[in-house]
């Protein structure tokens, strides 16, 4: 084994639309945002010798070797081929496997393939619905709370936004202000799954999920697949393309499934933690960040995120908001995406479409919704309420 | 075995997926009528969901207890649509003192629950092999 150590690099992205369901078959969109993410880098296909998927459809069916399946149908020769999944952080954890590659010389080329599709439940046949549904509650929840017919984890997540509106007096009204936000940022955005402009009262008017949980403060069914191309330093130099550098990595898990047995719902310790060693090991700190793209998957997640992320204080993230600061000229633009709500939600590959973002702002790619001077960037992933979490810090390479 | 596919399955998947402790909480809530963790002698914790360890000081020294006694409702909810129980189909977390916070289905109306309100456990049995704990206001 080599001892060599090398800054891995972001060198290639590649993103297909976020939509409900999947336009293409599974392998033909991690083929098509394969493709793309080596044109992008520069890199011709021969020189990739990793490749690290995330599950084609995590809350679906099972695909057994998707990994080697997609590597004989690309036709690509490995050093390194791999699958990796923990949830929603997925994505980011295939990503830190394949930087991890590359770092220690086992790899010079990676390409990280997400995709996530909807699960094809088959309705028509039910009692392999039926039994799909069990199977995948008892799977999610654990032995002892899996037969309490919980199905998507959203009661948790409302119960979340319930404590943080009591804990720290905001109104439903303030907590409503992150999708509004989100949503503008997404208008603009020519992959995102939701575009229509929306306003307060139409997210307290739309449909109630679990309370106090409106419909359009939840992240949509959505399905996606992007591709990001990790290259060592002289692969990238030898390419002449701009490429991006992991400044600071951190990675946090509570030993908590959904519910702490001790502590807080309303803060995610993990995401602190994560955050404070990224930004350590980076020499950055919050109010460096231009950009970041952070895993609200409901409205009120979002505002703890901003605040455990050290952007704003303590149950203060709607006048952060409402101030202007978390956008287009104010302090970071957080979500240019239009986050998880609006971008849409492709689970096991949102990660990595955030990555993608923060990359083509960094680059100065990112035509119709360029942060300006955008030169530190941010990537958050966090998985299961209040439990682990992975940030990146992001930069410009040279 | 139960009619109900969903029971014949939640019960194969709790096989699947259960563990020694998990069964031994299972037997308990039907058995016993009683909502149990584990209590470690050797760091004093009790544990929720149960382990056959100790989570805390990873002692072995570890034994069953009822758990529930000064219970809170800490928050609540409900799901448009649960896979179990009909709407509304409330559920909870409740605050246990020396134990924490624990998931759980409520019984009670919405619109009449309050955070900090004292809560007791009771046993809902899903089908003959299968039962789950269930807070109510106490």
């Amino acid at each position: 084994m080599s001892t060599a150590q090398t800054s891995p690099l972001l060198a290639g992205i590649g993103t297909i639309p976020v939509t409900r369901d999947l336009q293409m078959p599974i392998p033909d969109a991690c083929v098509q945002v394969c493709r793309e993410a080596l044109d992008n880098a520069g890199i011709p296909a021969s020189d990739v010798d990793g490749l690290f998927f995330t599950p084609p459809a995590m809350s679906g069916e099972p695909w057994m070797m998707f990994a080697a399946q997609m590597g004989e149908h690309l036709g690509i020769t490995t050093k390194s081929l791999s699958l990796v999944e923990n949830g929603g952080i997925t994505a980011l954890l295939a990503l830190r496997s394949a930087m991890d590659a590359v770092a220690l010389g086992r790899c010079k080329v990676a390409v990280v393939l997400a995709s996530d599709a909807r699960p094809l439940l088959d309705t028509n046949h039910f009692e392999a619905f039926v039994r799909g549904v069990a199977f995948s509650a008892m799977s999610l929840y654990g032995p002892v709370h899996g037969a309490m017919g919980l199905g998507a984890p959203i009661p948790v997540y409302a119960m979340s936004h319930q404590r943080y509106m009591h804990e720290f007096d905001v109104s439903p009204e303030e907590v409503a202000l992150s999708s509004v936000q989100l949503r503008s940022h997404a208008v603009d955005h020519p992959l995102a799954q939701f575009r229509d402009p929306i306003t307060i009262s139409d997210v307290l008017s739309s449909k109630m999920l679990s309370p106090p949980i409106h419909l359009m403060q939840a992240a949509g069914i959505s399905a996606g697949a992007c591709a990001v191309v990790v290259a060592s330093e002289d692969v990238v130099k030898s390419t002449g393309r701009p490429a991006i550098a992991c400044t600071g990595y951190g990675e946090h898990h509570h030993p908590s499934h959904f519910i702490p047995r001790q502590g807080s719902i309303t803060t995610f310790e993990s995401v602190k933690e994560s955050s404070s060693q990224a930004f350590n090991e980076a020499g950055r700190s919050p109010a460096d960040v231009d950009i970041a793209e952070v895993y609200g998957v409901f409205g009120a997640t979002e505002l703890m995120l901003y605040e455990d992320l050290g952007f704003c204080d303590k149950g203060k993230a709607s006048h952060f908001i409402q101030d202007g600061r978390s956008t287009f000229g104010g302090d970071v633009v957080i979500n240019p995406t239009g986050g998880r709500m609006s971008f849409g939600h492709p689970a096991g590959a949102t990660p990595l479409y955030e990555v993608a973002e923060v990359a083509r702002q960094l680059r100065g790619d990112a035509p119709g919704r360029q942060v300006e001077n955008a030169s530190v960037g941010l990537v958050h992933a966090e998985h299961g309420m209040m439990n682990g979490s992975i940030v990146m810090v992001l930069e410009p390479w040279n | 075995m139960a009619a109900n596919p969903l029971d014949t399955f939640t019960n194969q998947a709790v096989k699947v997926f259960g563990h020694g402790a998990s069964r031994e909480y299972q037997r308990r809530l039907k058995d016993d009528r009683t909502l149990c963790g584990t209590h470690c002698e050797d760091c004093g914790r009790t544990a929720f969901p149960p382990r056959d360890f100790c989570p805390d000081c990873f002692g072995s020294n570890c034994n069953w207890v009822a758990i529930g006694d000064g219970a809170t409702l800490y928050a609540f909810t409900t799901q448009h649509r649960g896979l179990r129980f009909t709407a509304p189909d409330v559920i909870g977390v409740v605050d246990i003192p020396d134990v924490g916070l624990v998931l759980t289905p409520l019984s009670g109306r919405l619109d009449e629950l309050q955070i900090g309100q004292a809560m007791q456990p009771e046993v809902v049995d899903i089908n003959e092999k299968l039962s789950t704990h269930r807070f109510i206001p106490a």
